[in-house]
């Protein structure tokens, strides 16, 4: 991953609760930056980022998705739609909306300008892995359960 | 207090000219998004708001929604009130307003109320729309079609079958059906907990995405915001 994509993904840490972000590139969901604690490794996002690539495709519309906001228990994962890749964040619920908002727009703003051509890409899924999640990692803030 | 008193409140305030700090003027930006970001800030401070003629005030004091007055009402009723206006423009104003908070209860449970008072609405709306069966037969029996707002919706079964829609929910239903699926493979992945549900945003158009504590998961596609809000705030985003 570049030094430059994840300095700019730690940013979005200054809003308390946030808790890791990363970028998958668009079309495919390949991951290309990550600033996202080690509980969750790059198999695990390699599994995740093309789910996420899908789901902002599903609304048949003459405008695209740009936003998905996603409430997990008391967790929220929120998806921006960038020209050439998505920058998902991933935070507690209970972080201010508005200022995530904020904060994700101005990541995004800065990431539009990134060759993401250059970036190398993190390794692609596992073809053999099965369609459905086969194990689950309880992450809780700074407590991991495996 | 008097609705004369009322009046000379709102009308008495002066802007204020903050000494520090930025100013912004924001779109898209709800009511409800400005009181959580004040409160959560910790401010003291009025806010005079305006909307179509229409003039109220708010007052923060460390955080905590004190006090709220529109022309015909006061305190929680006016919180309510102000939070059912969708546009408008907002400034901080200088105003001495009695130290006593008028307003008992916490901000977070008057914006849940003001929600749940949105959503009954919409889904009021839901219930006396006609639904896509009811309309053939109108067309059959050669009566005038109902015009149809841009809101669709559909509730489906905890297997993914059309319990009830209303408009023309196929796309929605299928689109409904398959979030639900990757958004639960996304959160067993990340290994966080049960999905409450989503909102994807693309131009004007919102698409809500609920899931209700019997397994049922409700949809609902609007280009108004107004719409979506309560579903929004159910899902708790």
């Amino acid at each position: 991953m570049e030094n430059g994509v994840v300095d700019t993904l730690k940013t979005l840490r200054d809003i308390k609760g946030v808790q890791g972000s990363f970028v998958v590139r668009a079309q495919d969901g390949r991951v290309l930056g990550r600033d996202l604690p080690a509980v969750i490794d790059d198999a695990i996002l390699a599994r995740v980022g093309p789910r996420i690539d899908r789901l902002l495709n599903i609304v048949d519309s003459q405008t695209p998705t740009e936003t998905i906001a996603m409430r997990f228990g008391d967790h929220r994962l929120d998806v921006k739609r960038m020209p050439a890749a998505h920058l998902c964040v991933l935070a507690e619920a209970s972080v201010s909306a508005p200022a995530l908002r904020m904060a994700v727009k101005l990541v995004s703003r800065k990431l539009d300008n990134h060759n993401w051509t250059s970036t190398p890409l993190a390794a692609a899924p596992d073809a053999n892995a099965p369609a459905t999640p086969g194990r689950a990692v309880q992450f809780r803030g700074g407590r991991t359960t495996l | 207090m008097a609705s004369e008193t009322k009046v000379r409140l709102l009308t008495s305030a002066t802007p204020m000219d903050s000494p520090e700090g930025f100013k912004a003027m924001l779109t898209g930006v709800t009511l409800a998004d400005l009181i959580q970001m004040k409160c959560m800030s910790g401010a003291s401070e009025c806010l005079r708001i305006s909307s179509s003629g229409k003039v109220g005030v708010l007052q923060f004091s460390d955080g905590q929604l004190t006090h709220a007055a529109t022309n015909d009402l006061l305190g929680e009723s006016a919180v309510l009130e102000l939070l059912n206006w969708k546009t408008g423009d907002c400034e901080p104003f200088a105003m001495a307003l009695p130290q006593s908070s008028a307003i008992r209860r916490a901000w977070q449970s008057l914006l849940l109320a003001s929600a749940q008072a949105t959503d009954e609405r919409v889904h009021s709306l839901e219930n006396t729309r006609p639904s896509p069966d009811r309309a053939t037969v109108e067309q059959g029996g050669n009566m005038t079609e109902t015009p149809r707002s841009n809101s669709v919706s559909v509730r489906l079964s905890s297997d993914g079958q059309v319990l009830t829609s209303a408009g023309a929910a196929e796309d929605l239903a299928a689109a409904a059906a398959y979030a639900l699926h990757m958004a639960n493979q996304i959160g067993e992945y990340l290994g966080l907990d049960l999905f409450k549900g989503c909102e994807l945003r693309g131009g004007d158009l919102r698409t809500v995405l609920v899931m209700e504590d019997n397994g049922d998961a409700f949809a609902l596609q609007s280009d108004t915001e107004a719409d979506v809000v309560g579903l929004r705030t159910r899902v708790g985003l």
